[in-house]
């Protein structure tokens, strides 16, 4: 879910504004899926949180295929993720949880990237050493679908350019089957990730390596759906 | 020599309904040309297509590895579940559906996500009602895929309609049994 950019400010600061203690911890909780070996860290988490729901705001909105809440998952992702997504209880709109299923998706197409993925009989991904290089990808994917940029980096073998590069790779989105409209929103995507990233990377006080210590309403709270609202029964 | 002359708006060429499907035909046309040819990358021609009761298409979807790791998911479950009956579900969905994954099954359609990873496979069982299932298949940490949720779609009476259709005697030879 792109949110709208203000002229001349970046959404960063007021995000930032937005991140209360809550959030934070939330946040670097869900970090340590990463480890140092991972191109992508809490900060990535936090541009991707901005830039899906603007860090909250925008949850309640649904995307493609009922994607929905602070990550925009879909509801099969989001169990696979360990998510519940009944109506009385839809964890997509819980940040704790959300952010740890999160992490973890983000995790799995780091690994993806990291080395070959059989993603069906006779596509592979092209493993990626550079973490930065691997980070655009696996922003891309979070996007449109890591096949997607598996079928655009065989795309770049077939016309002889480098398949673990980013600028070479997003050249062939359109012959992976991406819309015009669809690959310039995929190359903005990434661009304003990992412009968000820079800037949280800088301006934000999380640490991935923070303690956790567990989320700050009570045990047995859940969230539930009252005619499209998202509720947080405590206990 | 005027009056004969081809033109859209005249009821000597086409009129403007024509006219207008005529544009439209184009626009699918190249909307089909953009649709990717998956084929390229080694991937069967059926794969990513739209649900269809085409024969040969139904056939082809029945020999995709997907199905062939449904079918095996299908019988894993059933065997752990006969002395198991109580735990834990390895697949998301397994304990509520698993009562259907003993009869034939069928296919319909299988595609990449639009978001994120994984394959989407969408099937349907030849007994109990007419709904259809999705599974979601993930690449785990072995490289290899496997049936990680199985959760029925919203079924509305078309969707009924065409899983009672494809339950006739003419696709009989096309599902899939785990005997």
């Amino acid at each position: 879910m792109p949110t709208k950019k203000q002229k001349g400010k970046s959404n960063v600061s007021q995000w930032i504004n937005r991140e209360s203690p809550h959030i934070r911890r939330a946040l670097e909780a869900a970090s340590r899926h990463f480890d140092r070996n991972d191109s992508i860290n809490v900060h990535t988490l936090e541009a991707v949180y901005g830039e899906e729901s603007s860090f909250g705001q925008a949850r309640r909105s649904l995307g493609i295929n009922g994607a929905a809440g602070d990550f925009q998952m879909d509801a099969a992702t989001a169990r696979r993720m360990g998510l519940s997504t009944t109506k009385r209880n839809d964890e997509r709109f819980d940040i704790d949880a959300s952010s740890a299923a999160a992490g973890k998706y983000l995790k799995t197409l780091d690994n993806h990237f990291r080395r070959p993925a059989t993603l069906t009989e006779n596509l592979r991904t092209v493993p990626i050493v550079d973490r930065n290089e691997r980070k655009s990808f696996v922003i891309a994917a979070y996007n449109a679908g890591d096949a997607r940029i598996a079928i655009a980096q065989q795309e770049a073998i077939m016309a002889g350019r480098d398949p673990t590069k980013w600028d070479d790779v997003n050249q062939y989105l359109e012959k992976a089957g991406a819309s015009k409209a669809k690959a310039i929103e995929i190359r903005n995507y990434v661009d304003r990730v990992k412009r968000y990233e820079r800037e949280f990377s800088i301006k934000s006080p999380a640490n991935s390596r923070s303690k956790y210590e567990g989320p700050s309403y009570p045990r047995g709270a859940h969230w539930i759906t009252i005619s499209g609202r998202h509720i947080l029964i405590k206990g | 020599m005027d009056n004969d002359k081809w033109s859209p708006y005249t009821d000597k060429g086409l009129n403007a309904i024509q006219f207008l499907n005529v544009i439209l035909a184009i626009f699918f046309l190249i909307g089909a040309l953009a649709e990717v040819p998956l084929e390229k990358y080694g991937i069967k021609w059926c794969f990513g297509k739209n649900t269809s009761a085409d024969l040969k298409q139904l056939q082809c979807l029945q020999s995709l590895q997907e199905t062939r790791i449904l079918k095996v998911s299908f019988a894993e479950i059933i065997k752990r579940r006969r002395t198991c009956r109580h735990c834990k579900e390895v697949v998301i969905g397994e304990s509520q559906y698993f009562k259907y994954f003993k009869f034939p099954f069928m296919v319909i359609d299988i595609g990449f996500v639009s978001r994120g990873t994984g394959t989407k496979v969408h099937f349907i069982f030849k007994q109990g009602p007419p709904i259809e299932f999705e599974g979601l298949l993930m690449v785990n940490d072995v490289d290899t895929n496997e049936l990680a949720v199985i959760q029925p779609k919203s079924s509305t009476e078309s969707t009924a309609n065409f899983i009672i259709a494809l339950r006739s005697k003419k696709f009989d030879s096309i599902w899939n049994s785990l005997q």
